[in-house]
């Protein structure tokens, strides 16, 4: 005789929330004359690299202005106001470095 | 723009965020620990991808990622498994809802037992665990409770631990996901200790006592699951310790010679509380040696100095390291005539490291500290906390002559909440309404 498998209802202990996706801003057409923001995260080396790549932007795609940000420590969160203000203040923001 | 180690993980979080498609910039890992000429050589090296991911057009107008979003439901939902107590566990574990030890399935019988004991009701939503900012209701933390093995009468006790991580200040987060291996520690203070027989005496931070090791266990669960750091998602510690699968204790207040942990914390006395620290470790000292209450203090603290102590380089967000002396130590200080202040104020002024030793070694370069002590000479002193009020020093254990201390995981602050009272029951406690 067939046995049935014995059937055992859990409540799903794991998040279940689906996330409203969001759109990506739409990608510059060019970097001319844009202001980039730099993230730097307070990872050793960070800073080096942001330095350099801003100083490549600006020297090979015409990049106007780079502003520079460097958090507190790279496991805090980015305080909601100063993300507001770089948002307002530059055209794209890069973030690193992990790690 | 990460190291390669990081890859999934951004891909996770970018998910997690509702932005899959989010550019993402990769360079050779560890970028940390190379010279300055190599980072700037990695910076011309990804410049063109930099310049890819800001100008290029990765996604045609219009298009957004395929899922749609549906509104969470107020209830967990039931999942159906076939099989026996051995094939659920697989099916858990295999779900990566489990932290390698078998669980109690949570079938809805045992959830509503453990929400019969909650002073909150089943949907109640208590917040959002970072990374993965799930939604942590009473119901899904008392799905993780059954699975932990929690008693129902444990059960207000977990709900507070909950609340406690979920304050922003504690960071959640960030201790999952760090390499540096943080997990949270759990104290308990108050008449709730007696009641529940949550156990503060030997081998207080050891194994088999059902109280400590459920409760810590079903906060752990309930980050995990409800967070979604895992070890093949976000979750990113080097090593981890075994905090991570458990770590709850109470003062032992036979033999603590102060006045309660949560009274000097500024709560009434048949107040019970909860306060959860994020630690990295957990390191134990022997004086066996000296009989003198200040005998004692200079031992622990020499082993609470060292160039690998992150948080003699992190004093910026004020974490609290976590003293816990055993009974036999604590007497013989008190006998000293030091309060629990004095020991404070004692190991604040000696568990302090020249910044020449300092220099270059452990987290130098992500340093982050009070700007005057950059220009101070190498002879200075760097305290391992700014404030001696920072400190936790608790009295826990059992006879012999051993005290230890949890290094504090450094982007933190601890979080204190009251543990509310079960709703109140008829003659037969536990019975349903």
């Amino acid at each position: 005789m067939a046995v049935t498998p014995h059937v055992t209802h859990v409540v799903h202990p794991a998040a279940e929330d689906v996330r409203e996706p969001s759109r990506l801003a739409p990608r510059l057409a060019t970097l001319q004359g844009r202001t980039i923001g730099l993230i730097d995260n307070h990872k050793r080396n960070a800073d080096v690299y942001l330095e350099e790549l801003g100083r490549l932007l600006q020297a090979h795609y015409g990049v106007a202005r780079v502003v520079t940000y460097r958090k507190i420590s790279q496991s805090l969160p980015m305080p909601g106001e100063v993300l507001d203000h770089l948002a307002s203040e530059c055209d794209v923001l890069i973030h690193a470095v992990a790690d | 723009m990460i190291t390669h180690a990081f890859t999934h993980a951004a891909q996770q979080r970018a998910q997690a965020l509702g932005l899959p498609a989010h550019p993402v910039v990769v360079v050779e890992h560890p970028l940390a620990s190379k010279t300055r000429d190599q980072a700037q050589h990695l910076a011309r090296h990804s410049l063109e991808a930099v310049v890819h991911g800001l100008v290029a057009h990765r996604e045609a107008p219009g298009r957004v990622s395929q899922v749609r979003p549906q509104p969470r439901p107020a209830r967990a939902s039931h999942l159906a498994v076939s099989g026996t107590i051995s094939d659920i566990n697989d099916y858990l574990y295999d779900q990566g809802w489990t932290d390698g030890l078998p669980v109690i399935p949570p079938t809805p019988d045992l959830v509503s037992a453990m929400l019969e004991a909650s002073p909150l009701p089943a949907e109640q939503v208590l917040g959002t665990l970072p990374p993965r900012d799930g939604t942590v209701t009473v119901e899904k933390v008392a799905s993780n409770a059954v699975m932990a093995g929690c008693q129902p009468a444990s059960f207000p006790v977990v709900l507070a631990a909950v609340k406690a991580v979920l304050q922003p200040q504690f960071n959640a987060g960030a201790i999952t996901t760090t390499t540096g291996g943080a997990a949270p520690v759990v104290i308990v203070s108050g008449p709730i200790v007696q009641q529940l027989g949550i156990h503060s005496g030997t081998a207080v931070l050891g194994s088999g006592h059902r109280p400590n090791a459920t409760i810590g266990r079903a906060l752990r669960l309930t980050m995990r699951n409800l967070g979604g750091a895992t070890a093949d998602t976000m979750e990113k510690s080097t090593h981890g310790w075994p905090g991570k699968y458990t770590m709850c204790f109470a003062e032992n207040a036979a033999r603590n010679p102060w006045e309660p942990l949560h009274v000097e914390l500024g709560f009434a006395p048949e107040v019970s509380i909860v306060v959860v620290v994020a630690a990295r470790g957990l390191i134990t000292i022997v004086e066996s040696s000296q009989e003198a209450g200040l005998g004692n203090l200079e031992t622990l603290v020499s082993a609470m100095r060292g160039e690998g102590i992150s948080g003699y380089y992190y004093q910026a967000r004020g974490a609290s390291p976590v003293v816990v002396l055993g009974p036999e130590h604590a007497a013989e200080i008190a006998a000293a005539g030091m309060g629990r202040q004095a020991v404070k104020e004692y190991i604040f002024q000696h568990a302090r490291m020249p910044v020449g030793q300092l220099r270059d070694r452990g987290h130098w370069g992500a340093r982050s500290w009070p700007e005057a002590w950059e220009h101070q000479p190498d002879d200075f002193l760097v305290p391992l906390v700014t404030n001696p009020d920072t400190l936790l020093v608790v009295v826990a254990g059992g006879d012999g002559r051993h005290s230890s201390w949890f290094p504090a995981w450094s982007a933190t602050q601890w979080a204190m909440e009251v543990i509310e009272a079960p709703p109140e029951r008829g003659p037969r406690a536990g019975a349903r309404p």
